[in-house]
């Protein structure tokens, strides 16, 4: 005769979250919590302007600093990998994980340094100077829809990815609508119409956590697993092995403890394929320490300037 | 060192003889948390808050916690906590 479990009655009782006894006692795993053997240290040096064109980049006295093991440009990074894959099946200018030519936003990376802790990284990133002919900058939406005051990308003229049109309403190339006979029909035929002109303010997700990864590549088992404080372990497993040509069955991605996330932590990030160009052996003489086990980064930077920013 | 000769207890001791401190029980009662980050910061902060007053007013609370950020709870499950925390003494 079948028994029936007893299951505990949930609905309407108070349930203690099963993670809180590890956090209120200190005992959780952050990505910062996490060390491998040999691991090295990656610190990025940002740009500070939010459009313009690399002059040069003079990298020397961060390279001889004692304990840096390397520093590349976004030009050396650019030899060695295609820009990033961005995942979404909407049409993307080509995204590369260090610029190596035009900065886009404050905060791009523009060089990345590989040291023996994060101390020497970050004052090795400090040390790099960068200079740029500056070029004009876009902050109000409604003009940049038309190319103004600069196109940020050559490909986009309007400065449009996605245009938002209604079904049966015609759309040019560059995203100007070009048949609206049908939205117009719709409107001519509806009881009400209300016309509304709603502004929505700028949201910036702020985790008290910083983004932080610890990537680990086993060259024996050319396996590669992966701590990223993210909110989406499952798609970054899939982003790394599109990234690096791996398998999926090569790559584990890790969400140890997040702290904090708020939606900014749900991209795949240039630094973490900054991280995997350093850790993934293809070949690539240009990278001295190819192989070396393990990278860190990106966490002693606000994340203000290196996350993602939602636009509602 | 300013700590020279005193003695200094982290989130890891607070817990004594297998029994969580009546802080921590509070934050878990009272969902004091949910990403945990601030977590160790706000509990020894307000184990600190009890020693020297331990009956605070809401607005000694918030001012004990003063020294963390937390994004998750909007604060007020941690004062809830700590209040949980204060009935017991």
């Amino acid at each position: 005769m079948a028994v029936t479990p007893v299951l505990p009655k949930l609905v309407g009782e108070r349930v203690r979250r099963r993670e809180d006894p590890r956090l209120i006692q200190g005992r959780g795993t952050y990505v910062d919590d996490i060390t491998v053997a040999g691991m090295q240290h990656l610190a990025f040096k940002r740009c500070d302007i939010a459009h313009g064109r690399i002059r040069s980049i003079d990298t020397a006295a961060a390279a001889a600093m004692d304990g840096v093991e390397a520093v590349f440009t976004g030009v050396q990074i650019a030899e060695l990998r295609a820009p990033m894959p961005i995942g979404t099946p909407f049409p993307s200018p080509p995204h590369r994980a260090v610029a190596a030519d035009v900065v886009r936003y404050a905060g791009e990376p523009v060089a990345v340094v590989v040291a023996r802790d994060r101390y020497v990284a970050r004052d090795a990133a400090d040390a790099i100077v960068v200079d740029y002919d500056p070029l004009p900058v876009v902050v109000d939406p409604e003009p940049a829809m038309t190319g103004k005051p600069a196109v940020i990308h050559p490909d986009f003229p309007n400065n449009l990815a996605v245009p938002f049109v209604p079904s049966g309403t015609g759309v040019s190339a560059d995203g100007k609508i070009v048949d609206d006979s049908a939205i117009n029909k719709a409107f001519a035929a509806a009881d009400v119409v209300i016309s509304q002109r709603m502004v929505n303010h700028r949201l910036v997700p702020n985790a008290i956590e910083p983004r932080g990864v610890v990537a680990h590549y086993e060259p024996g088992k050319d396996a590669m697993t992966i701590w990223s404080s993210t909110q989406n372990p499952h798609i970054l497993r899939t982003m790394i092995a599109a990234m690096t040509g791996m398998g999926q069955d090569r790559v584990r991605a890790i969400a140890p403890e997040v702290g904090g996330g708020f939606g900014c932590k749900i991209n795949i990030y240039a630094e973490e394929y900054a991280r995997l160009r350093r850790c993934v052996r293809r070949g690539h003489a240009g990278i001295r320490e190819a192989g070396r086990p393990t990278a860190r980064g990106a966490r002693e930077t606000p994340s203000i300037r290196c996350a993602g920013v939602i636009c509602v | 060192m300013q700590a020279d000769g005193a003695d200094i207890t982290t989130i890891e001791g607070l817990a004594a003889n297998g029994r969580l401190h009546p802080v921590q029980e509070g934050f878990w009662d009272q969902h004091g948390l949910q990403c945990g980050y601030c977590t160790p910061g706000m509990i020894m902060s307000a184990v600190n808050l009890l020693n020297d007053t331990p009956h605070p007013t809401d607005q000694q609370i918030r001012e004990g916690i003063s020294g963390n950020f937390c994004r998750c709870t909007g604060y007020q499950h941690i004062v809830n906590a700590i209040r949980q925390a204060s009935a017991q003494r």
